[in-house]
C-alpha cells in the first residue's frame, strides 16, 4: 500500500517535472520566423524584397538630370501594417560614385494603415565600406492620401548638385550632399519594395521617363538596356511577379504584383 | 552579381526609342511623360496636398511623445537612448535635421498647412539601425549614433526619421534656432584640402582632403561668427543668414580665406585650400 502511494506520488512528480520542462523549453525556444517568398522575404535589413526595372547606364558618360515615375497602384493590402510592415510603389535615383540615392513614391503600412496610400520621400548620402546607408532621411505625409495613380519626380533643376523632389507638381524639398551626390545621376530603378513577415497584396503598373541634361523628358534606355529584376533571389520570384507594361510597353515601364 | 530572374528586356527596339525621343522633343515638359510612355492618359490633376487634413486639436503630452520615441528607438535596436525634445513646425524640423534642406515657397494653402504642422523634434543618442528603412536593393540598413524623429504633435504619427551623417550633425542647429532664423537662410557647402606648396584656389594642387578640422566663418571685418568641423571626407555644410562672409580653416596657419555671398534659399560652395609647406 505504502509502495503504491509512493509510486503514484512519484509518477505525479515525474509528470509535473515533465510539464515544467516542456513549458520552460517552449518558452525559451526560438519561435519559427514568419516569412514568405520561400523564406527570402521577412522583416530584416537583408530581407526586403523587390520587383523593379533598372536602367543600367553602362556606356561612358551616360547620366541623367532627373527622372519621373507614375505608379498606378491597383491593389494594396498590408495585413501586418501594425508591426511596421510596408509596401512601396516607387522610384530610386542613385549615384554610382558614392552609392547614395534618393527615392520617392507611395506606400501603405508602416504602422499607419493596411491599404491607404501615402506619399513619401527618402534618401541616403552614401553607402559606407560595410554596405550600410549613411545620412539617411525619410518623410511620409501621413495626412495626405495619395491617388492610386500619381506623378513623382526627382530632379536637379539647376544642374548644380542640389536635388529636388516633387509629388505631382508640388516641390516638397531639395537637398545637396556635396562630395556624395553629383550634378548628374547614373542609376535609375522603379518598382515595388516589400518589408513584411507575411505576404501582402500589391499590384499595379508604372510608367517612367528620364530628364536629359538639356531638360528634355525621354524614355529610359539611351544607349544601354533596361531590365527587370526580382530581388533578393529565385525563391522570391515565386511570389513576386513583373512583366512589361502591356498598355505602355516602353523601356522601364512594367506591371508588378504579389502573385 | 545581382540575381537576374526576370529579364524582361524592355529596351531592345532602338527604333522605338528614337521615335519616343522624337516625340519628347516636340511636346512640352508636362506632356513629355505621357508621350514618352506612349499613353494618352495623365495622372489625376488635383494636388495631393490640396486635401491636406488638418490634424485634430488635441496635443500629445511630453510623456506620450517620449513613449513614442522609446518605441521607435527600441525598433531601431537601442533600448536606452538619451532623449531631448523640442517643438516647432514640420518645415523647421526638416531644416534642423538636415541643414542642406531647402523648402520652396508655396502659395497653395494645403501645402502651407502641411509644412506648418506643429511637431515635436526628438533627438536621441545611442546606436541605431533602421531595419525598416526604405532602401535600395543590396544596401544594408541605415546606421547612426543619432536618431531624429519628427512627430506630429496632434496625431503622434512619425512624419520623419533621420540618422544624420557626421557632416549634417556638425552643421545642425537646434529647432529653436531654426524657428528664429528660418527667414530665408542660405547654405555654405564646401571642403577643406591640403597639399604642398602655396595654397591655391581650386583643387588642382590639393593632395588630400582634411577630415575633422575646423572651418571658420567670419564677417568681412574678420569677426568670427561661427565655427564647425569637416566630416570624415573633409566636407562641411553651414546654414546661415544671407550676406557676405569669409570662410577659412585653422588646419594650418596658411589656409586660404574665401569670400562667399550667401543668398536666401540658395547654396553656395567654396573650397578652402591649406598649405602644409
Amino acid at each position: 500500500m505504502t509502495r503504491t502511494r509512493w509510486s503514484s506520488r512519484h509518477v505525479l512528480i515525474l509528470l509535473l517535472s515533465g510539464l515544467a520542462i516542456s513549458v520552460v523549453t517552449s518558452a525559451t525556444a526560438t519561435p519559427a520566423r514568419a516569412s514568405w517568398g520561400k523564406g527570402e522575404c521577412y522583416e530584416s535589413e537583408s530581407a526586403h524584397c523587390y520587383a523593379y526595372t533598372e536602367w543600367e547606364m553602362t556606356h561612358a558618360g551616360e547620366s541623367v538630370k532627373g527622372a519621373e515615375d507614375i505608379p498606378d497602384t491597383t491593389l494594396m493590402d498590408v495585413p501586418e501594417y501594425a508591426n511596421g510592415s510596408f509596401v512601396d510603389d516607387e522610384m530610386w535615383l542613385g549615384f554610382s560614385s558614392s552609392e547614395g540615392w534618393l527615392e520617392i513614391g507611395q506606400e501603405a503600412g508602416s504602422n499607419k494603415s493596411c491599404c491607404t496610400l501615402h506619399p513619401f520621400i527618402a534618401h541616403a548620402e552614401y553607402r559606407n565600406s560595410s554596405g550600410h546607408a549613411i545620412g539617411y532621411e525619410e518623410y511620409t505625409w501621413n495626412e495626405v492620401d495619395a491617388e492610386p495613380r500619381n506623378l513623382y519626380r526627382i530632379e536637379d533643376p539647376s544642374a548644380n548638385g542640389t536635388w529636388c523632389e516633387y509629388i505631382w507638381n508640388n516641390l516638397v524639398d531639395c537637398h545637396a550632399k556635396p562630395g556624395y551626390w553629383s550634378t548628374y545621376a547614373n542609376e535609375l530603378e522603379a518598382g515595388m519594395e516589400v518589408y513584411a513577415n507575411s505576404k501582402p497584396t500589391n499590384a499595379g503598373s508604372q510608367e517612367v521617363d528620364y530628364i536629359a541634361h538639356g531638360g528634355e523628358h525621354r524614355a529610359w534606355g539611351g544607349a544601354s538596356e533596361v531590365h527587370g529584376y526580382i530581388s533578393p533571389g529565385p525563391n522570391a520570384a515565386h511570389e513576386l511577379c513583373e512583366s512589361p507594361n502591356k498598355k505602355s510597353n516602353y523601356p522601364g515601364n512594367a506591371e508588378w504584383s504579389t502573385c | 552579381m545581382r540575381p537576374v530572374i526576370i529579364k524582361t528586356v524592355l529596351a531592345r527596339n532602338r527604333r522605338l526609342i528614337l521615335a519616343v525621343l522624337a516625340a519628347c522633343s516636340i511636346v512640352g515638359a508636362s506632356q513629355a511623360l505621357s508621350a514618352s510612355a506612349g499613353t494618352s492618359s495623365s495622372p489625376p490633376n488635383p494636388s495631393p496636398f490640396a486635401a491636406y487634413l488638418t490634424p485634430p486639436a488635441t496635443t500629445l503630452s511630453p510623456e506620450e511623445i517620449v513613449a513614442i520615441a522609446r518605441s521607435e528607438s527600441a525598433r531601431a535596436g537601442e533600448l536606452n537612448p538619451t532623449i531631448s525634445i523640442s517643438k516647432g513646425s514640420f518645415e523647421n524640423a526638416m531644416r534642423s535635421v538636415d541643414p542642406s534642406t531647402i523648402i520652396p515657397e508655396t502659395s497653395e494653402p494645403g501645402e502651407q498647412a502641411m509644412f506648418a504642422t506643429p511637431v515635436s523634434l526628438v533627438v536621441m543618442h545611442g546606436a541605431f539601425t533602421l531595419q525598416d528603412a526604405h532602401v535600395r536593393h543590396g544596401v544594408k540598413a541605415p546606421i547612426g549614433s543619432v536618431l531624429d524623429l519628427i512627430i506630429d504633435e496632434h496625431t503622434g504619427a512619425v512624419m520623419g526619421r533621420a540618422l544624420p551623417s557626421p557632416s549634417d550633425l556638425a552643421a545642425s542647429l537646434p529647432l529653436a534656432s531654426t524657428s528664429s532664423t528660418k527667414a530665408k537662410d542660405g547654405i555654405i557647402v564646401g571642403s577643406v584640402g591640403a597639399g604642398g606648396g602655396p595654397p591655391h584656389r581650386g583643387r588642382y594642387r590639393i593632395k588630400w582632403s582634411v577630415p575633422h578640422t575646423a572651418v571658420v566663418v567670419m564677417s568681412l571685418k574678420h569677426v568670427i561668427l561661427l565655427t564647425t568641423m569637416t566630416d570624415g571626407k573633409g566636407l562641411f555644410s553651414i546654414r546661415i543668414r544671407p550676406g557676405h562672409y569669409l570662410v577659412t580653416s585653422t588646419f594650418t596657419n596658411d589656409c586660404l580665406t574665401n569670400r562667399v555671398v550667401v543668398r536666401p534659399g540658395k547654396i553656395v560652395s567654396t573650397h578652402v585650400s591649406c598649405s602644409i609647406k
